[in-house]
């Protein structure tokens, strides 16, 4: 889930970073623009205005241009003309178009400053020695004026920033829309491969523009769901299987164990055939629901037990199987455990639990005492069952918490001496929100506490 | 208890290797009269050797064995037992609905079939036969609420005191968890009640043991529960 929002946060992002780039790049462009249109000076009339008046050289009553500045003048059809400030008269002139007057009001030249010299668009510039005009062919320039009153002026600039902050907010508002309707439809296809790769079931509805991946996907959660639910039942038919033989060897060995026409040495023999079975039998109970409960396929039945009894039960079966004298089981638990509820699986913790004795007894072939403890204090149970046992190194320690188990491991080393037990119990744990810690040292017994935080009263 | 064994037990399962060896099983422990059937038709023909309890496998060629104990059980309401290897909760829950007594799964140990077997024959048919029972240093009669040692007067017991003597005795030989007497004694609340049961106990004791302080008969598993151990050493 973090990682979807975490995709869209920094699409937005980028997004908006590509906007504002894009704004940038705008302006700069506009800028660039700008200055190359008015670098084409040397064309300008204001330019060419200025070039004449410097360049333009009085001898006498007479005037002259500079030999540059007239073949500009000729290549560019231009023209242009002195007019006396004092008579209005024209003093001077460079190829004046032949139909204009020699001789002008003031009127005329108030309207061509403004406007147009009969249709030919012309440039004045007041100099000392008179109005300069520099005059271009008729069409080639428009001459535009504007005026209006500073009001409407402020209400243009005003209304020009409100316009490109109303764009800016459009198109924001468009693209946030936009992301959303995206997300809509991506999130849930996110969500489903997230489940699938956590194994769990996923079922996305198959409608809208990404109808089709839908479809993929949901056709990839049901194959692989297909596939584990296959491999749950195989186990769950080869431990089927087995129990009836099993069954034979188990129920005979122990009857004969009872017999009294045996003599030690037979009877010996027969107790280890009994002892072995019973492996067999844990094991490929273990194996079933370690299957069953990797593939979701055991649902809990949770339900409000006592921790305290649950374990005492435990070891009630343990102390009635007739357990090896150099085994002794202490329990131990204060007034207040006792009057604690959990909610739990009562058949699920009980294996736990099962199973951590089991591993004390299987590990200490020579015997140890075992203690198991129940604790529970505001809603926390902490069940620890403790041996002073061997124990185990604190490398093979490091790969009892670490190691994955070789029923999920994928690769090609399998550590096969890892026991199912462990696994299972962890399982549990973890199907119950707890957490396992084990603890141990080479020779100095071995510990697993479980802490559940499901309490209740 | 030698009515107990003379008890007529039905045995389905339609692996014959299982059902012989039940059968060997039932007869090392003293149980003479067997009945087998491997198919639920079968089954149902050896109704008429009138079986005082029926131990059932659940998957039958004709049959499924939850079915199977519901026929049987509206032609006699007898105690039935599920021997199965089908495991799973499910299946043991379904068992319980079909009105099982008790839910074993495959593979099991000789004794612990015995036990079972006992124990639900000892439930259903108590009242007319097993309510007495010898320890150590005297004889219990439940269904008199009495004591007897020898050479004495009897000495009565109170009413939670029997209701305890009667679990210890359901399950003679094996531990009773606290939890579960006190559920014996005070219903669904146990939780809490282990003081009062402790002074049960001792008041118990006092009645039935030699030496109340060190007892041989109804001893304590620290932590865990109780255990009455009956001076018949058949178990």
């Amino acid at each position: 889930m973090n990682n979807i929002q975490r995709f869209f946060k920094r699409y937005v992002h980028s997004s908006v970073k590509l906007f504002c780039f894009f704004i940038l790049i705008n302006i700069v462009l506009f800028v660039v623009l700008a200055v190359v249109s008015s670098s084409r000076g040397s064309h300008s009339p204001t330019h060419l205005l200025e070039q004449v008046s410097a360049d333009l050289q009085q001898s006498g009553e007479s005037y002259r241009l500079s030999e540059d500045t007239a073949t500009q003048m000729t290549k560019e059809n231009s023209w242009c003309m002195l007019i006396s400030n004092d008579t209005g008269d024209v003093v001077w002139n460079y190829k004046i178009p032949s139909e204009l007057p020699l001789h002008y009001t003031p009127g005329d030249i108030a309207e061509m400053t403004r406007w147009y010299l009969e249709d030919y668009p012309v440039f004045v510039s007041n100099q000392s020695y008179g109005l300069l005009v520099v005059g271009y062919p008729q069409d080639s320039f428009w001459k535009l004026s504007a005026y209006k009153t500073s009001d409407s002026i402020k209400i243009d600039i005003f209304g020009l920033v409100t316009l490109f902050l109303l764009n800016i907010i459009i198109v924001l508002i468009l693209f946030i829309h936009n992301n959303r309707k995206i997300e809509k439809s991506i999130k849930p296809i996110l969500t489903g491969i997230e489940e699938i790769s956590s194994g769990k079931k996923t079922q996305l509805v198959e409608r809208g523009e990404l109808a089709e991946i839908n479809a993929k996907l949901n056709k990839v959660a049901k194959t692989l769901q297909r596939r584990d639910r296959a491999r749950a039942n195989w186990i769950s038919g080869i431990s089927h299987d087995i129990r009836t033989p099993l069954s034979m060897v188990l129920g005979y060995s122990s009857s004969l164990e009872e017999s009294r026409d045996l003599n030690t040495e037979q009877k010996e023999k027969i107790v280890a055939i009994r002892q072995q079975a019973t492996k067999i039998k844990q094991l490929i109970e273990d194996l079933n629901l370690t299957s069953k409960l990797e593939y979701d396929m055991q649902p809990l039945r949770t339900e409000k037990i006592s921790p305290v009894e649950l374990a005492r039960q435990v070891v009630c079966d343990f102390l009635d199987s007739g357990l090896d004298e150099s085994f002794s089981i202490d329990f131990q638990s204060d007034e207040e455990s006792e009057l604690h509820y959990m909610l739990g699986d009562e058949a699920l913790l009980k294996r736990a639990i099962t199973n951590l004795l089991q591993n004390s007894i299987g590990h200490n072939p020579n015997g140890c005492a075992i203690t198991i403890s129940v604790d529970c204090t505001d809603g926390h149970t902490e069940i620890i069952v403790a041996d002073n046992g061997v124990g185990v190194s604190a490398d093979k320690l490091q790969e009892l918490n670490t190691k994955t188990h070789y029923l999920e491991s994928t690769d090609e080393k399998l550590n096969l001496r890892h026991g199912l037990g462990v696994l299972l119990v962890r399982q549990i744990v973890e199907a119950h929100s707890g957490t396992m810690k084990i603890e141990s040292a080479l020779n100095c017994g071995y510990k697993t506490t479980l802490i559940f935080d499901i309490g209740i009263g | 208890m030698g009515t107990i064994k003379n008890k007529i037990i039905l045995l389905v399962d339609d692996e014959p290797a299982i059902l012989q060896m039940c059968q060997s099983i039932l007869k090392e422990n003293g149980f003479e009269n067997i009945v087998t059937a491997n198919t639920a038709l079968n089954a149902l023909e050896r109704m008429s050797a009138k079986p005082d309890m029926a131990v059932l496998d659940v998957m039958l060629p004709d049959m499924d064995g939850f079915m199977l104990a519901k026929t049987i059980r509206e032609q006699n309401p007898i105690p039935i037992l599920f021997l199965t290897a089908k495991g799973e909760i499910d299946d043991k829950s379904k068992g319980f609905e079909a009105g099982a007594d008790d839910y074993m799964v495959k593979p099991f140990i000789a004794q612990e079939f015995v036990w079972r077997i006992t124990a639900i024959l000892r439930r259903t048919y108590k009242e007319s036969e097993e309510s007495s029972f010898l320890l150590d240093a005297c004889k219990v009669d439940l269904e008199q609420a009495e004591v007897y040692r020898e050479g004495q007067e009897p000495v009565s017991l109170t009413a939670k005191e029997v209701e305890i003597l009667k679990k210890l005795y359901a399950n003679a030989g094996r531990i009773v968890t606290l939890g579960a007497l006190c559920q014996t004694v005070c219903g669904d609340i146990y939780i809490g009640y282990e003081k009062t049961l402790m002074s049960h106990i001792r008041h118990i004791r006092e009645k039935i043991e030699e030496k109340p302080s060190s007892p041989v008969s109804l001893v304590t598993v620290k932590g865990i529960g109780y255990k009455l151990i009956l001076k018949d050493k058949s178990r």
